[in-house]
């Protein structure tokens, strides 16, 4: 919820939570974890430190990404450096509400790093993350998924929030 | 005219910041992390520092720290997203003036810099 009005405010205009869903993958699935593997994608990505640690990702379809960030960009958008800061800073707005709300309900701390962007097939990004959790010795994977919509525009956005299953112990607490 | 220090690794939110305080005839310098922000503030001396937190080779709180630690005088408002109440309070035990959480409203950032400058 925190994380939608954070959109709402950032683009003065009104994103509804389409759908909120925690899931348990092994890290063989995460690759397609969106469907198609293949799709390309813009994605804002970092790494979560502190008590929780884990990952956030505000990931959009490549060919939404222009109409998306026009509003706040006007016609700075089709210069990609300055789209790609854009669209990272989206992704820290949102995901930095996220986990606000997280650590302030749960009583302790979350930091993400800077975020990066990336522009890939959602399989190959899926997949890199995978490999981390597989190197961890991991085998099931909690995701947590949340997807905006902003009607008008027919634009969607998806977070997902993947921590380390200690993490999800931790809150446990 | 007022000399406001923008330090955010967003160039995006550097450019929204400096088109906000440039409207009110404020003049904006601008740097991407912690290290340049001390370089920059040790250089021009501004009236007032914007700073983010989540940032790459130096992060906004230690370079908040090394800022009021050279120039206990210094007005360092934080502006970042991490609001989270722990964050909020050690900014302000390490000498912020206030602190901003993004997304922000430009009347908010526009107020704070008023008040700051009295």
């Amino acid at each position: 919820m925190q994380a939608g009005e954070a959109l709402s405010g950032l683009f003065e205009r009104k994103f509804k939570i389409a759908e909120i869903a925690l899931s348990h993958r092994t890290p063989a699935e995460l690759p397609e974890i969106l469907g198609d593997a293949a799709e390309p994608v813009c994605a804002s990505f970092y790494q979560i430190r502190g008590e929780i640690p884990g990952f956030l990702l505000l990931i959009m379809p490549i060919d939404e990404v222009n109409a998306f960030l026009k509003p706040l960009l006007g016609d700075h958008v089709t210069e990609e450096a300055m789209a790609d800061s854009a669209f990272g800073e989206v992704g820290n707005v949102v995901g930095s509400a996220f986990l606000n709300y997280l650590a302030d309900y749960y009583r302790t701390y979350a930091a993400p790093t800077p975020p990066q962007v990336f522009r890939d097939m959602v399989g190959a990004l899926m997949g890199s993350l995978a490999a981390v959790f597989v190197a961890e010795g991991q085998e099931q994977v909690p995701v947590v998924r949340t997807v905006f919509t902003q009607e008008s525009e027919k634009l969607s956005a998806l977070l997902l929030w993947i921590p380390y299953a200690l993490s999800l112990s931790e809150l446990r607490k | 005219m007022a000399r406001i220090l923008v330090v955010d690794d967003a160039a995006f939110m550097r450019m929204r910041l400096k088109t906000v305080l440039g409207e009110q005839g404020w003049e904006v310098l601008e740097a991407s992390n912690g290290v340049e922000a001390i370089q920059m503030y040790e250089q021009h001396k501004p009236d007032l520092v914007m700073m983010d937190i989540t940032m790459p080779e130096m992060d906004g709180l230690t370079a908040l720290r090394a800022i009021r630690e050279k120039d206990p005088n210094a007005k360092v408002v934080m502006c970042s997203a991490l609001g989270q109440e722990s964050t909020v309070i050690e900014a302000i035990k390490s000498g912020a003036k206030d602190f901003i959480v993004k997304p922000f409203q430009p009347e908010r950032v526009v107020d704070t810099v008023k008040k700051q400058l009295g």
